[in-house]
């Protein structure tokens, strides 16, 4: 059954890729854009949602 | 065996079509499917991030979840894993390559949220598949996708120019178009 | 009064699926019957509310910078909880939805509400909130599932989510040799949809110039 050493390495485990996904995150957030991409938006009307951040009306 | 997987390959890119028989991406594909460039766009970078992710998510689960008997965990590691692909792949970009970025950049955050992702990570461990099926199959499926948005943003070039009734303008008359699809992709069964 | 308007908004006016286009997914599929559409209503209802909650109790010491990463976490483990549960007391309901109660992840709905509303309000508000989308939601899937399901199969059938032998109601309203089945495939679901989407524009138009006549009177 579950033993100390098995539900540390679970709980190490998911700190670690909470902790990748957070570090890329803000990694990725800090990276600037390549010079002439600094205003690519996708354009996306799929969905009517003006909250959505691929809307184009989001950054209005 | 080679048979069997040419089977699954066909299955999932054409018979159970993600979009028109299983309708998952359905905001991509109405929302990046404006311009055939775009629609390629979007496609490449699906398949990029599902065969990735699924790689990733089969061996976390059969290395490190199950063998820690925490099975029901999948939901939130496969979620994460997707997010820090995502996240990843468009930092990479963004360093090696600006034109790259340029035509596939933009539609990477698209992808976090989208259904089909997460929807194969699933079936890989479902459906129990063995490492060359779920390959196979996390290549059919986006490719699918990539297909159909790709007919559908050349359909929907010439609907703009078409008098469409007032209240259809947009997205419910490209839901009729898509209807209309799946009828003919229906007619695909028989392939198999 | 504000409360009132934000709470109604999500029936017509803000409707989320017909007007909005949200969760359009898993709407186009699980709408083959009466029984799907009202569990999966009330599955995305408990995961909208308990997620608006908790993300709105911790918009204050969520650093705004990892504010998404924090709650697609959040969200991923309460829709866990909520298949859990749905796979333990309701098995029927689990296997006819199947794939789609894990994707509740996704759905923009409750991503779209969390960053839009919750982010930014008050914990009552936040649940009132959810509340309203969520059931804005469950009815338009209930009304899209029983067009449906009353024109594939020409009846109306509900059984006990808890236990699938259990007929709660039935009521034929189509002889069975007139019935359209096509409206169980894809192509219902997606005419079904496009007409109801299109019916609600065709709606707000018509409010809208009612809107327009009323004033130009009160200006003559």
């Amino acid at each position: 059954m579950m033993n100390v050493q098995s539900i540390v390495t679970a709980v190490l485990f998911f700190a670690l890729l909470g902790g990748i996904y957070a570090a890329s995150y803000y990694l990725n957030h800090k990276t600037p854009k390549p010079p002439g991409c600094e205003d690519l938006k996708p354009q996306c009307k799929g969905c009517h949602d003006k909250n959505c951040i691929n809307h184009p009306e989001y950054h209005r | 065996m080679l048979g069997e997987l040419f089977t699954l390959l066909i299955t999932s890119v054409l018979i159970n079509n993600v979009v028109l028989n299983q309708f998952l991406g359905i905001c991509p594909f109405m929302g990046v499917s404006k311009k055939a460039s775009s629609a390629i766009g979007m496609g490449l970078a699906v398949v990029f991030v599902i065969v990735a992710a699924s790689i990733v998510t089969f061996g976390l689960y059969y290395l490190v979840l199950a063998p820690l008997q925490i099975q029901y965990m999948d939901l939130i590691t496969f979620i994460l894993v997707i997010a820090s692909l995502v996240q990843l792949t468009e930092m990479f970009i963004k360093k090696t390559s600006p034109s790259l970025y340029q035509s596939l950049g933009v539609y990477l955050p698209l992808i976090t949220t989208n259904c089909v992702v997460l929807n194969v990570c699933l079936q890989n461990i479902e459906q129990q598949f063995d490492f060359v099926h779920m390959l196979v199959y996390s290549v059919g499926t986006p490719l699918g996708f990539a297909l159909v948005l790709y007919v559908f943003s050349t359909i929907r070039e010439r609907l703009d120019a078409c008098d469409v009734p007032n209240p259809f303008k947009g997205n419910p008359i490209a839901l009729v178009v898509a209807g209309i699809m799946a009828l003919a992709f229906g007619g695909l069964a028989g392939l198999v | 009064m504000d409360r009132k308007k934000n709470f109604t908004a999500g029936f017509l006016r803000e409707n989320p699926v017909f007007s909005l286009y949200l969760g359009c997914c898993s709407t186009l599929a699980i709408t083959t019957s009466l029984n799907n559409a009202i569990g999966m209503g009330v599955a995305v209802i408990a995961v909208l509310i308990l997620s608006n909650v908790l993300i709105s109790l911790m918009r204050k010491i969520t650093p705004n910078e990892i504010r998404i990463p924090v709650y697609i976490v959040i969200i991923a483990s309460l829709v866990k909880v909520i298949q859990m549960l749905i796979q333990a007391y309701a098995e029927a309901l689990y296997t006819s939805l199947g794939t789609f109660i894990p994707l509740i992840v996704v759905n923009c709905i409750i991503l779209g509400r969390a960053e839009a509303f919750a982010s930014k309000n008050g914990v009552l508000d936040s649940a009132l909130d959810g509340l309203g989308m969520g059931l804005g939601y469950t009815c338009s899937i209930i009304v899209m599932s029983l067009i449906r399901e009353i024109l594939a199969t020409g009846m109306i059938h509900f059984t006990n989510p808890f236990d699938a032998a259990q007929v709660l109601f039935e009521l034929r309203l189509i002889p069975e040799d007139f019935v359209i089945s096509l409206f169980s495939q894809p192509f219902g679901a997606f005419c079904t949809f496009a007409c109801l989407a299109a019916a609600l524009v065709a709606y707000k138009d018509h409010q809208a110039k009612k809107q327009e006549r009323l004033e130009k009177k009160e200006a003559k």
